[in-house]
């Protein structure tokens, strides 16, 4: 696994839920790289507490080499316990203080809660560089999906496990779809380079067969649905999307595909959209594709075929299942 | 709070948008400026020295990029520091923000020095860099060095050999015994670093006060270098304060100046003479009366807080503030209408003359009220007013207010003659001069005027000349 992380500088770690074994990627990761890569460690958010509230088991924490650079949030830095320098403080604030750039002087366990935003993040990138750091590994908090955008990482790993649902077949299912979001095709050339431009002065905008478009005010794509489906017709051909595409939109969408000739929707990257596998499959039925402006670069699956919740999946049956319907290196760091 | 003029007033005058304009770069010069603002100066000598302050600061704009650049580092950490007078122990971020601020500080009173300014001086912050750089090697990082206890040295140097072991082994049940001894040593040297803060905190709070201090300077600095650029922008000039005359030699105001030239027009500059008492200004609807009070205002307000006014010549009395009533001031009328607003405006600003020298500043006063009526207040405010030491400057479009020995300037108002079309042109048809008048001088019948201009119905003219007829025949 190691091996394909070699030619990426910026890494994202995203995980389908909690407990689906993200620390543990991200430990296997820090212990390859002991002594031989100089890594700089960032988040965007934070997961939140030690101890999960929810199954009462101590969650894995991440345990760093010394000479690894952090940027964590001031409050984090107590519960940090390797020796700490401090290089840098950024002005990036959060609800948990302001975000600090330090060395670790000695090996130890960091917790980490980086910026909010996506664009804040960036800036830390600069000041790893300044640094020398070598390798940079971005631990997605979950619903902080957006790390896996190639506008922050250059390669991504998606973990997967048995917390996310006691159904084999539902895990597999939710995982394999959000592979297929991920690796969503980018629109061509052309139609870009228009999309790109209407999402920037737009929430919502339609692209017709000869290329007019015309932009839609709304505050939000959110809750605005109908409004949007009543724009569209059979000379709509892109559907352009600044937010997210969500399951509402998609079911009206559905509903009322009678309007609807051949459409693409156009997102930024697969992690805009918001549904499930069920929606995706009615949306191939009435002939709506979904292009991206950038793809993420999904390197590999690791699974962690044990819930917190107190089962366990067959390991064999889960990996063969999920091979089955994912073409993309699958490990079970777990074990490893 | 501010109480020599209401935020609501300075917005209105255009001093909120030239504030707006100020090139401050720290926290320290904004928490300087809002500290000015809220407390104004009415001390002249203080003014004078200020003043004299900008001439230096322009002649050191073209130099002034490296002072800053490092004037933009300063972070706003009197908190901090006012914490730790005080007496509490600071956090690790804590001292290295205390650290690279006294390194900042130093740097900056080299810059001073460099640059030949002897009038803002920053006091060393040497020692306290001293104390957060142990190793006399001064770098712009910061940890609990080892060299502050010798027991903290050797519990980092077990608790690595600990580390070492555990990297290197793959014994689970050896691996478990090293975690929890671990565990003991991150305990050891949290407790350890406790006591090194303790120590590093008692020390600092003997010399934490230079530091509050500089960064009042340094706000200072800030200020007067923004000061010094809006000067040279908008070619300030020194005010000379008097005591008593307010008088103003082409003055302008950028705000104002910046609208009219956006719209294509010639922005006019005007001079005026006031004494204490009474000024008016008439002049038909549009001609820029209420344009004039703003301007004054305006820079009577930049020169008690400092600043260099927009005028070729400008002679300012001290006062203790500046009542402005005008429509486009009524910040809150507390359900009032807005003439009732305007008479307890009034009566504020009346309260006020009673007892010290203000500048009022009166816009067209009861223009929403009866004519007859309202004319009969504004000529008893012009009267009344007269007779205190604060100048009031009060436009009206009314006729017959005037009193004798007025103070009474015009707006020169529409050329003869012209034919237009649309609204827009009637500015330059305008000529928006002030001029001095004898007080005989009635209000120009630019109403008139105007609806001729902007091509007023044939059959709608002819009603109103018999109205005009049958007011002169009253006459």
């Amino acid at each position: 696994m190691i091996d394909l992380l070699t030619p990426y500088k910026t890494i994202s770690i995203v995980g389908m839920a909690k407990n689906v074994g993200k620390t543990t990627t991200l430990n296997y990761i820090l212990k390859s790289f002991f002594q031989i890569k100089k890594i700089g460690l960032t988040s965007i958010g934070m997961d939140g507490e030690l101890k999960d509230t929810v199954t009462s088991t101590m969650k894995p924490r991440i345990y760093i080499e010394s000479g690894t650079i952090v940027a964590t949030s001031a409050r984090c830095l107590s519960n940090c316990d390797f020796t700490i320098q401090i290089l840098e403080t950024t002005n990036i604030s959060t609800p948990l203080g302001e975000i600090v750039i330090v060395k670790a002087l000695s090996d130890g366990y960091a917790l980490v809660a980086g910026p909010s935003y996506n664009k804040q993040i960036r800036g830390i990138f600069d000041i790893f560089l300044k640094y020398g750091v070598d390798k940079i590994l971005i631990d997605g908090a979950i619903n902080r999906m957006s790390s896996a955008d190639s506008y922050i990482s250059e390669a991504t790993i998606l973990c997967t496990g048995a917390s996310y649902s006691s159904q084999i077949n539902n895990v597999v299912a939710n995982t394999s779809h959000f592979v297929d979001l991920l690796s969503l095709n980018v629109i061509d050339n052309f139609t870009e380079k228009l999309a790109n431009k209407l999402m920037t002065e737009a929430q919502v905008s339609l692209i017709y067969d000869d290329f007019s478009f015309k932009k839609l005010t709304m505050k939000t794509a959110l809750n605005s649905s109908k409004k949007i489906v009543f724009e569209i017709n059979e000379n709509v051909r892109f559907l352009v999307l600044r937010g997210a595409l969500t399951t509402e939109l998609v079911n009206e969408l559905v509903q009322n595909r009678q309007k609807i000739k051949q459409l693409t929707i156009v997102v930024s990257h697969g992690t805009k959209c918001i549904f499930d596998y069920k929606a995706s499959e009615n949306l191939k039925k009435c002939n709506i594709n979904i292009k991206v402006l950038a793809k993420t670069n999904l390197l590999c699956l690791t699974i962690n075929p044990t819930s917190p919740f107190g089962y366990t999946f067959n390991e064999k049956e889960f990996l063969s299942s999920l091979r089955e319907k994912i073409n993309i290196p699958i490990y079970n760091v777990m074990r490893d | 709070m501010n109480k020599f003029v209401s935020k609501n007033v300075c917005d209105v005058i255009g001093f909120s948008y030239l504030m707006s304009q100020l090139t401050i770069t720290s926290p320290y010069g904004y928490n300087y400026m809002e500290k000015k603002f809220n407390n104004i100066e009415i001390n002249k000598a203080k003014l004078e020295t200020e003043y004299s302050l900008i001439y230096q600061f322009i002649d050191i704009l073209p130099n002034s990029q490296k002072l800053e650049l490092n004037l933009s580092k300063f972070k706003d950490i009197t908190h901090t520091l006012k914490y730790c007078v005080k007496g509490k122990v600071l956090d690790i971020v804590e001292l290295y923000e205390v650290k690279i601020q006294a390194i900042l500080m130093n740097e900056l009173s080299d810059l001073l020095k460099n640059l030949n300014i002897n009038s803002l001086k920053l006091e060393s912050c040497f020692k306290i860099i001293e104390i957060l750089s142990p190793d006399s090697n001064i770098t712009n990082d910061f940890y609990i060095y080892p060299c502050y206890s010798k027991k903290l040295k050797s519990i980092r140097e077990e608790k690595r050999r600990i580390e070492h072991e555990f990297y290197k082994t793959t014994d689970e049940v050896l691996r478990e015994e090293l975690k929890s001894k671990r565990s003991k040593y991150v305990i050891l040297e949290a407790e350890e670093e406790l006591d090194v803060r303790v120590k590093l905190s008692t020390k600092l709070k003997q010399l934490l006060d230079i530091m509050i201090e500089n960064s009042i300077v340094i706000g200072h600095l800030d200020f007067l270098i923004a000061k010094a650029r809006l000067a040279k922008i908008y070619s300030g000039t020194k005010p000379i304060l008097t005591k008593s005359n307010l008088r103003f030699v082409e003055m302008s105001n950028p705000y104002t100046k910046e609208e009219v030239e956006n719209s294509g027009n010639h922005y006019k500059k005007n001079s005026i003479d006031m004494n204490e008492g009474t000024t008016i200004i008439t002049g038909a609807n549009m001609g820029g009366k209420s344009s004039i009070i703003k301007t004054i205002a305006l820079n009577v307000l930049l020169s008690h807080m400092g600043f260099f006014v927009f005028a070729k010549k400008a002679e300012i009395p001290i006062f203790y503030g500046i009542e402005y009533i005008s429509g486009d001031s009524l910040d809150s009328m507390h359900g009032l209408s807005s003439f009732g607003f305007e008479i307890v405006k009034l009566n504020e600003a009346i309260a006020k003359i009673k007892s010290n020298k203000y500048l009022v500043c009166v816009d067209e006063f009861a223009r929403s009220t009866n004519p007859s009526e309202g004319q009969k207040f504004v000529k008893a405010f012009v009267e009344f007013s007269n007779k205190f030491n604060s100048i009031t400057i009060l436009s009206t479009h009314y006729d017959g207010v005037y009193v004798k020995n007025i103070n009474h300037y015009q707006i020169v108002g529409l050329k003869e003659n012209e034919f237009v079309k649309s609204i827009n042109d009637i500015n330059k048809l305008m000529d928006y001069s002030l001029k001095k008048v004898s007080y005989l001088n009635e209000v120009p019948k630019e109403a008139y005027k105007v609806s001729l201009l902007l091509n007023i119905d044939n059959d709608f003219k002819q009603y109103l000349d018999k109205c005009y007829m049958e007011s002169d025949n009253i006459e």
